[in-house]
């Protein structure tokens, strides 16, 4: 069984927000225009947020892309009270979007701000609809939502390597969001493979992972950075 | 009946999105027979095509699927099978893209779909800029293309095309050769970005015009000077690729990156150090760093002394820009210009690359890579052969100022790709000279402010429904010719711009006939790859053009070099093609001093800092719904446009965020409201371009405003290019406030913004 788990490398960030749109494009996200977007109401699962040091002119700005960190001990799962959010073999956090009754429990637990309420059924101007993926469900009002992995990818892959009677290789299933990336920043595989590029790089003493000391246990390894 | 069979059954080849079109509310029934982790996938297949999103020119990989459409079909509404485009990803073996994507490249598929495109010719029918258009036949529409031409043939020259960035690939040459089959040299391109500046100064200093290929993913530093690598500069998806490789692409190995702009850009905020410079004096930064090099002779002799020209006359004018000369007026300590230029000139190989509005001041930051040797080296400028592998651009007509002075002799626009009436600071003369041009017709794919000048609209198909080639610029150092073919049927009644034109011209007979001699334009492309067929090497090789061909286009393009799997081999600055000619170090007309910004100073305090928005570049991707809930990377404002201002100039004129300012140029004034950006200089007030628009759509009209229209342009007469010029402006208080829509939660917000006092 694998154990899927993601590095994202802040040192070669540039913020150019490629993975946000992408996810757009893969997943399925409605835009919500201006009105809905000023409640904060936008549907975001993957954000590049922005943080500014110091005061000019010494000053920076910094990036770094935030998803949902797929946690091990994940807050979001106890307190749902349908089990609308629950745990995968492999190690995803998985939604069923049928069983969710829009507590939003789950999004008041998150501390990562990750997880998205459909306020409204999402439309698309027709013909936009046309360029919805056919394998990633469209999810009706009154729900939450949020990153999968590219779930559809993880099976897509699996699916085609069990038909080629082989195992999925390392780096054959790079979520929406790592394809784009210009500047592979990302990385995701298979964390219980030692050989995995992942598995390398989430061991490198340049990672860390948001918010550990409130032992969610994320599953994705952020590389800040510094030297090599 | 496994769920597999279920779905094969059902006729289908996905799950919910795509049932969701076909039967009803399968929302309520497929997620509740299995989870969204528990899929079966559907078939897909990959199509190879060429971005058309920037100038940059991507291979892209574009994921396709069978679905349904609604289609009217003799005036019925009716559900049909089509293969429609799903996602937009980068070509992994296209050397420019790498297999990356940027923002704007990933909502190309946006483009497709938008319920906005021009779905049929249209006869223009209420006044002009009305929007007023009544459908009709392409019989009709190419018949009155026809008739129009027909009555300029005697006096050609009434006859003008305008496009917009260079047009290259088969369709540049269709163009080109139509203008000149008419009789007609007036081919006017203008865009408000031009590199053109940049191609000059590479033409003054290797001789070869050409944008320059930084191969930064092998240098250990990078200097770089006003160039938005990361957002719009030339090619922003390479240049990131390349930002990766010189961070952590290398074992043990970090590059350094210094960059030099009056404003934090995303591109400063990846910079390890930033030098708030004031505007416009980029050049004069540059030859204080000559000026160190040289005196502290840090530089490469070697390459200097064997291979280049005039370095003795060049050093010698360095004696007027010593750092403690120029520090003052660049506004950055004497020390730290002499501290960047000796770690420049020590932590070889580095590299610099620079964006200027003047050819002087990039001949000075191009110079500083013949100090390091930088030339035609791995991790330097990879040197560009003079031959182009497949069309080359045409040459400059006449730049767009004159077009407007001399409009009163046109007779006949042809508008290919170009939205002037947006992009141009003078479009109010711009539309003035419009109105007097009696016949204008558009191959536009929407009603953008410029189109709806015309009376005869001819939509061009979007680029994944037609072929199209290019030869991408800035290259990688090795010849590249980019193929995509048509990846769906046409969504809508339109046509092939290039087919259009082969057709008109058959239909005018003569000359222009002959000057197109294709049955297609797919012809025409396929003909323009007889040279890279003959080289006989590289990616594809094949004895049979036929069956070569067939590879390039699976391939998506045909490279010199074939690509490897291996991460960091995309740049092969040890190809062949490196004949060292020498470098010049150019002199300069005239000293190089600050451009000059123009307005009083009293009446106008700031610098106006415009730069091409990230999202939206010059504006063409404004009308994208992705790109503009898409926050911007540095304000994270969405929907909208904004004007920046220094927090302690702010503080001064008791701004808030939101506060509609009123921005007076000598040239008119917009409302906008107010950000506080830190990472400003406190002289400068910053604008992005891209919203504003008037029309080009429900997503992009009425949003913002177009700062361009505080802006001059003029003709930069050592690159030919219609440059923007400096100006000043003054802010005042509109005595209103507008809230800007941010993404994420208002109540928590960055602490250099004060609450504002409503």
């Amino acid at each position: 069984m694998p154990s899927w788990g993601m590095t994202v490398d802040t040192d070669r960030c540039t913020g150019c927000e490629a993975c946000v749109v992408a996810c757009h494009a893969e997943n399925n996200l409605p835009t919500v225009g201006p009105e809905q977007a000023a409640m904060g109401r936008t549907h975001q699962w993957i954000r590049v947020e922005r943080y500014w040091e110091g005061e000019f002119p010494n000053i920076k700005a910094k990036f770094m892309p935030v998803m949902c960190q797929q946690c091990d001990a994940a807050p979001c799962e106890p307190v749902c009270p349908v089990n609308a959010t629950y745990h995968t073999p492999d190690g995803l956090n998985a939604q069923v979007y049928n069983r969710c009754v829009g507590t939003r429990f789950c999004a008041n637990n998150c501390p990562y701000t990750v997880r998205f309420f459909t306020w409204f059924t999402p439309s698309w101007d027709s013909p936009m609809n046309e360029q919805l993926n056919p394998d990633v469900s469209i999810r009706t009002s009154g729900i939450m939502e949020k990153c999968t992995f590219c779930v559809q990818r993880i099976r897509r892959a699996q699916d085609t390597a069990k038909d080629e009677k082989r195992a999925v290789k390392d780096g054959e299933i790079k979520p929406a969001c790592a394809q784009a990336c210009p500047a592979k920043v990302i990385v995701f595989g298979d964390l219980s493979d030692e050989d995995s590029e992942v598995s390398k790089l989430s061991r490198s003493n340049r990672g860390r992972r948001l918010l550990e000391e409130l032992g969610t246990r994320p599953r994705v390894v952020y590389l800040s950075g510094g030297g090599a | 009946m496994k769920r597999r069979d279920f779905l094969k059954t059902g006729g289908v080849v996905g799950t919910a999105g795509l049932i969701l079109d076909g039967c009803g509310k399968p929302q309520e029934l497929i997620p509740l027979l299995v989870g969204e982790d528990t899929f079966v996938p559907g078939e897909e297949g990959w199509i190879r095509s060429v971005c058309q999103q920037c100038a940059a020119g991507c291979g892209i990989n574009v994921r396709v699927m069978q679905g349904q459409s609604v289609r009217t079909i003799d005036g019925q509404q009716k559900r049909v099978k089509a293969v429609q485009a799903k996602k937009i990803e980068g070509n992994p073996d296209h050397p420019i893209s790498m297999g990356g994507t940027c923002a704007r490249g990933q909502a190309g598929v946006q483009a497709l779909y938008h319920p906005d495109r021009i779905r049929t010719p249209l006869k223009l029918s209420g006044p002009r800029g009305s929007g007023q258009y009544q459908a009709i036949t392409w019989k009709e529409a190419q018949q009155q293309l026809v008739t129009q031409l027909q009555q300029q043939q005697a006096a050609p020259q009434a006859i003008t095309m305008l496009t917009g960035r260079r047009n290259r690939g088969t369709m540049g040459t269709v163009i080109e050769r139509f203008a000149a089959g008419l009789g007609s040299t007036n081919v006017v391109s203008y865009d408000p970005f031009d590199p053109a500046p940049i191609r000059k100064a590479m033409e003054l200093t290797t001789g070869v015009a050409k944008l320059p290929a930084v191969d930064f993913a092998n240098a250990m530093y990078l200097l770089s000077f006003n160039a938005n690598l990361f957002e719009t500069f030339l090619s922003p998806v390479r240049n990131i690729y390349a930002y990766g490789m010189f961070r952590q692409g290398r074992p043990g190995m970090r590059g350094k990156f210094v960059h030099a702009e009056p404003r934090l850009s995303q591109t400063a905020a990846c910079a390890d150090e930033w030098l708030p410079i004031k505007p416009g004096t980029e050049g004069l930064l540059a030859l204080a760093m000559a000026h160190v090099i040289v005196n502290e002779k840090l530089y490469d002799a070697d390459f200097v002394n064997q291979k280049t020209n005039g370095f003795a006359a060049w050093s010698a004018t360095l004696a007027n820009y010593a750092p403690a000369t120029v520090a003052g007026q660049v506004d950055v300590p004497a020390e730290k210009i002499e501290r960047i230029a000796r770690e420049f000139a020590q932590r070889r190989p580095s590299v610099a690359v620079g964006d200027s509005r003047d050819v002087a001041s990039l001949t000075a930051i191009y110079a500083l890579n013949a100090l390091v040797g930088a030339y035609g080296t791995k991790g330097g400028i990879l040197r560009d052969s003079a031959e182009s592998p497949g069309p080359a651009p045409a040459t400059a007509g006449p730049d767009i100022h004159r077009f407007i002075d001399g409009a009163g002799g046109v007779k006949a626009l042809l508008l290919f790709d170009a939205n002037p009436l947006f992009t141009l600071p003078e479009a109010k003369k711009l539309q003035t000279a419009l109105s007097a041009v009696p016949f204008i017709a558009s191959f536009s794919s929407f009603l953008d402010e410029t189109a709806v000048m015309a009376d005869l609209i001819l939509p061009n198909h979007h680029s994944l429904e037609r072929w199209i080639d290019d030869v991408p610029e800035p290259g990688v150092g090795f010849p590249i010719r980019t193929l995509g073919q048509p990846v769906v049927e046409p969504r809508w009644d339109t046509r092939d711009t290039g087919d259009v034109l082969i057709e008109t011209a058959k239909a005018l007979g003569g000359k222009v006939a002959e000057a197109l001699p294709y049955e297609t334009f797919a012809a025409a492309v396929k003909e323009s790859f007889r040279t890279v067929h003959a080289l006989n090497t590289g990616s594809t090789v094949d004895p049979d053009f036929d069956a070569f061909y067939k590879k390039v286009t699976e391939a998506g393009g045909w490279w010199a070099t074939p690509p490897t799997a291996a991460e960091g081999s995309g740049l092969r600055a040890e190809g062949k093609t490196l004949t060292p000619a020498k470098v010049n170090f150019v002199m300069p007309q005239a000293p190089v001093t600050a451009r000059a910004f123009a307005g009083d100073p009293q009446q106008f305090p700031f610098a106006l800092h415009l730069y091409a928005s990230a999202a939206f570049a010059d504006g063409r991707t404004a009308h994208l719904p992705w790109l503009q809930e898409m926050p911007d990377p540095m304000t994270t404002v969405m929907w909208g446009s904004w004007v920046e201002i220094n927090p302690d100039t702010a503080r001064k004129l008791e701004i808030h965020e939101g506060d509609v300012l009123m921005i007076r140029s000598a040239q008119g004034t917009i409302e906008l409201p107010a950000y506080i950006y830190p990472g400003l200089r406190p002289d400068v007030i910053s604008i992005p371009v891209g919203q504003g628009h008037t029309q080009y759509g429900r997503y992009a009209s009425s949003r913002g405003a177009n700062p361009l229209t505080l802006a001059t342009s003029a003709l930069d007469t050592a690159s030919g290019a219609v440059v923007q010029a400096g100006v000043r402006v003054g802010v005042a208080k509109a005595g209103r406030v507008e809230e800007i829509i941010r993404f994420g939660n208002p109540e928590a917000r960055d602490h250099h913004e004060e609450p504002p006092h409503r």
